[in-house]
C-alpha cells in the first residue's frame, strides 16, 4: 500500500483530505484571531490586534468565579473518579467473580447513554436530596461521566503489569500496602497521569449537566458562555474559548508525551 | 475473542502463578465503592425517572400518552432519527477517504496530521459549536466573504436552518468517525493488499475486495458511536438550529425548564432511553462492544 503513484485518484484523495484536516481546524483557529480583534464586534478577519477582551474576561468577577468554580469541580472530579476507579479496575482486571462482564458493561454505561438522560435523572434525584446547585453534586455527576475513561485507561495499564514485581517486592517482606505505595503505583504512574487528565477534561468541557445542576447565580466557565453566547455576543467569549481550547491542547499534549515517554521507559 | 495481547499471554505462560490466594479474596471487593456510587447516582436516577414517567399523584400514563397522541412529538421523534442517520452517512461518507489517507501516509506525517483530528476532538463542543455562530451568522465570516465578492447583498440567514444543524453535528462528530475507522485501518495487514496485487486485481479491485471488508468492524463501531451521540446532542441543535430543528433532548431540557411538565420530561426521557437500549442491542450483534470499550478477560 506504499506505492506513491500521482495517479488522478490519489491526488483528488490527498487533495480531499487536506481539505477536510483544515475544516476541522479552521473554526478554532476563527474563534482564536476574533478574539484579538479591537473592535466591539466579533469581527473575521480582525481589524488589529489587541488583548482587550482578554483583559474584561480577566477583570470580571463574574468570568473568574466561574473559572474557579470550573477549576474545583475538574479537580475534584479527577481525585474521585481517580479513587473509584483504581479499586474498579483492581478487582475488573486482577479479580475473579460471577458477573464480571456485566459490571463492567454497566460501569461504562454512563459514556453510551445520552448524558442529557443522565442531567434529567440527576436534577430529580438532586431536587428531593435537596442538593441541587451545590458543589458537590456537580462532582458527583462528573465522576459518573468520567468514570468510564479512567476505567478504561486504568484497566488497560493493569492489564499489562508485571506483577512479578509486587511479587517481588512481597517476597523481600513488603506489607501489601508498602507494595502498593513503593511499587504498584509508580509503575501506573503515566496511567494514572493520562487517567486524572482525561477525567478533569470530561469534567471541564461538560456542559450538559452543567446546566441541569448549577445554579444560574453560580454557572461553571462552560455554563457562563453558554448564558453569555444566547444574550450578549461580545467577543469576551471568544477569548474564553480560546483559553480554554488552549487548556484542552495542553492536557492532550502532555498526554501523549506522557505516552511516548512511558513506551520508550518500556523498551 | 481470542486475545492476542502479549499482556494475555505473558499471564498464560507457564510457570507464572496467575494470582495469589490472597488476592482472590480481596480483589473483587475493591469494586463495591464504586458500585455504591453508581447505583446512587445512576441506577436510583433511573428508576425513579422510569417511576416517575408513570406517576404522578397517582398512577398514570398521561406522559407517553401525550407523546403518542400528538403529531408535534412523532414529528420531533423523526427528526431525531433522521438527524443521527444523515450524520451517520456524512460522517462515514468524509472520514473514510480521509482515515484511509491517514493510514498509508508515513509515520511522521501520520502523527503530525493526527493533529488536526485530535485537537477538535478534544476541545470543548460547546466552543466549536459557538465557532459555527461566528462562521454563520448574519455578521459571520461567510456572509460577510460573500457579500464582499458581490454574491449576495442581504446577509444570509444560516442559522436556524436544517443545513446549519447538520454541519454543525457533522463537524462535532466527524473525529470521533476517523479515530474510529483510523484504528482499525492501522491493524489490517498491509501485505495482504500487495497479496491481491500480485495475484492480478487492479488497486480499485484490492481496495474494495480486501481493504473495505477488513474494516467493517470500524465501521460499524464508528457508525455506532456517532449515531448515539447525534440524537443525544443538545446544544448543536440548541444553538445552531431553530424551532423547526427541534430533537428530543431539546423538548426534554423545554419540558423542565419552562413547561415545568416533569411527567412528560421522564416519559420523553424513557423514551429515548429505550431507544438507545434497542439501538445497542441491535448493534451488539455487529460490533464486538465489549471489546470497542477495552474489554479484556
Amino acid at each position: 500500500m506504499s506505492e506513491r503513484t500521482l495517479s488522478p485518484g490519489n491526488i483528488a484523495l490527498s487533495a480531499f483530505s487536506v481539505i477536510v484536516l483544515f475544516v476541522l481546524v479552521a473554526p478554532i483557529l476563527v474563534i482564536v484571531l476574533v478574539s484579538f480583534t479591537p473592535g466591539d464586534l466579533m469581527q473575521f478577519p480582525p481589524q488589529g490586534f489587541s488583548l482587550r477582551w482578554y483583559q474584561r474576561y480577566f477583570e470580571d468577577p463574574q468570568w473568574q468565579s466561574a473559572t474557579a468554580l470550573s477549576f474545583l469541580v475538574a479537580g475534584l472530579t479527577a481525585v474521585f473518579s481517580l479513587v473509584l476507579g483504581f479499586l474498579t479496575s483492581l478487582a475488573l482486571v486482577r479479580g475473579r467473580f460471577p458477573g464480571k462482564n456485566a459490571l463492567r458493561i454497566f460501569l461504562m454505561s454512563p459514556l453510551i447513554i445520552p448524558k442529557i438522560i443522565v442531567a434529567v435523572g440527576l436534577y430529580f434525584l438532586y431536587v428531593r436530596m435537596r442538593i441541587l446547585g451545590t458543589t458537590f453534586g456537580l462532582v458527583a455527576a462528573h465522576t459518573l461521566i468520567a468514570m468510564p475513561y479512567v476505567v478504561m485507561i486504568l484497566s488497560a495499564a493493569l492489564f499489562g503489569f508485571d506483577r512479578r514485581l509486587e511479587w517481588a517486592a512481597r517476597n523481600l517482606g513488603a506489607s501489601p500496602l508498602k507494595t502498593l505505595w513503593h511499587v504498584t503505583l509508580p509503575l501506573l504512574r503515566p496511567a494514572i497521569i493520562s487517567a486524572a487528565l482525561f477525567a478533569f477534561i470530561a469534567s471541564f468541557d461538560d456542559i450538559i449537566l452543567s446546566l441541569f445542576l448549577t445554579k444560574l447565580s453560580a454557572p461553571t466557565l462552560p455554563r457562563q458562555i453558554w448564558v453569555n453566547v444566547q444574550q450578549v455576543i461580545d467577543p469576551t467569549i471568544a477569548a474564553v474559548s480560546t483559553l480554554m481550547t488552549l487548556i484542552s491542547v495542553l492536557g492532550l499534549w502532555l498526554v501523549a508525551l506522557i505516552q511516548r515517554m512511558a513506551a520508550r521507559g518500556a523498551r | 475473542m481470542t486475545d492476542t495481547t502479549l499482556a494475555a499471554r505473558a499471564a498464560s505462560a507457564p510457570g507464572v502463578p496467575v494470582r495469589t490466594k490472597a488476592g482472590r479474596g480481596v480483589y473483587p471487593w475493591l469494586a463495591l465503592p464504586a458500585i455504591g456510587f453508581y447505583l446512587i447516582f445512576f441506577g436510583w436516577p433511573l428508576v425513579q425517572m422510569m417511576w416517575r414517567s408513570v406517576f404522578d399523584d397517582g398512577f398514570t400514563f398521561a406522559g407517553y400518552w401525550e407523546f403518542f397522541s400528538l403529531p408535534i412529538y412523532w414529528y420531533v421523534l423523526g427528526y431525531t432519527m433522521a438527524i443521527g442517520v444523515v450524520t451517520l452517512v456524512l460522517t462515514l461518507a468524509i472520514g473514510y477517504p480521509v482515515a484511509y489517507w491517514l493510514v498509508r501516509l508515513d509515520r511522521t506525517w501520520t502523527v503530525v496530521l493526527m493533529a488536526f483530528v485530535l485537537i477538535p476532538f478534544w476541545s470543548s463542543g460547546l466552543v466549536r459549536t459557538y465557532a459555527w455562530i461566528v462562521i454563520l451568522g448574519r455578521q459571520g465570516v461567510v456572509n460577510n466573504l460573500l457579500i464582499r465578492l458581490g454574491i449576495i447583498d442581504q446577509p444570509f440567514a444560516f442559522l436556524g436552518t436544517h443545513w446549519a444543524v447538520m454541519v454543525g453535528l457533522t463537524y462535532y462528530l466527524l473525529p470521533y468517525m476517523i479515530l474510529c475507522l483510523y484504528s482499525v485501518m492501522n491493524n489490517i495487514d498491509r501485505n495482504l493488499m500487495k497479496a491481491a496485487r500480485n495475484l492480478g486485481a487492479s488497486p480499485f479491485r484490492a481496495f474494495l475486495t480486501v481493504f473495505v471488508p477488513l474494516t467493517k468492524p470500524g465501521v460499524f463501531a464508528g457508525s455506532f458511536l456517532v449515531f448515539m451521540l447525534a440524537i443525544g446532542m443538545y446544544i448543536t441543535p440548541a444553538l445552531l438550529g431553530g424551532p423547526e430543528q427541534t430533537t428530543l433532548p431539546l423538548v426534554i431540557a423545554l419540558q423542565i425548564n419552562e413547561a415545568l411538565d416533569w411527567t412528560l420530561a421522564a416519559a420523553l426521557s424513557m423514551v429515548l432511553l429505550a431507544f438507545t437500549i434497542i439501538i445497542q442491542l441491535f448493534a451488539n450483534r455487529f460490533v464486538d462492544l465489549d471489546h470497542m470499550w477495552g474489554g479484556a478477560r
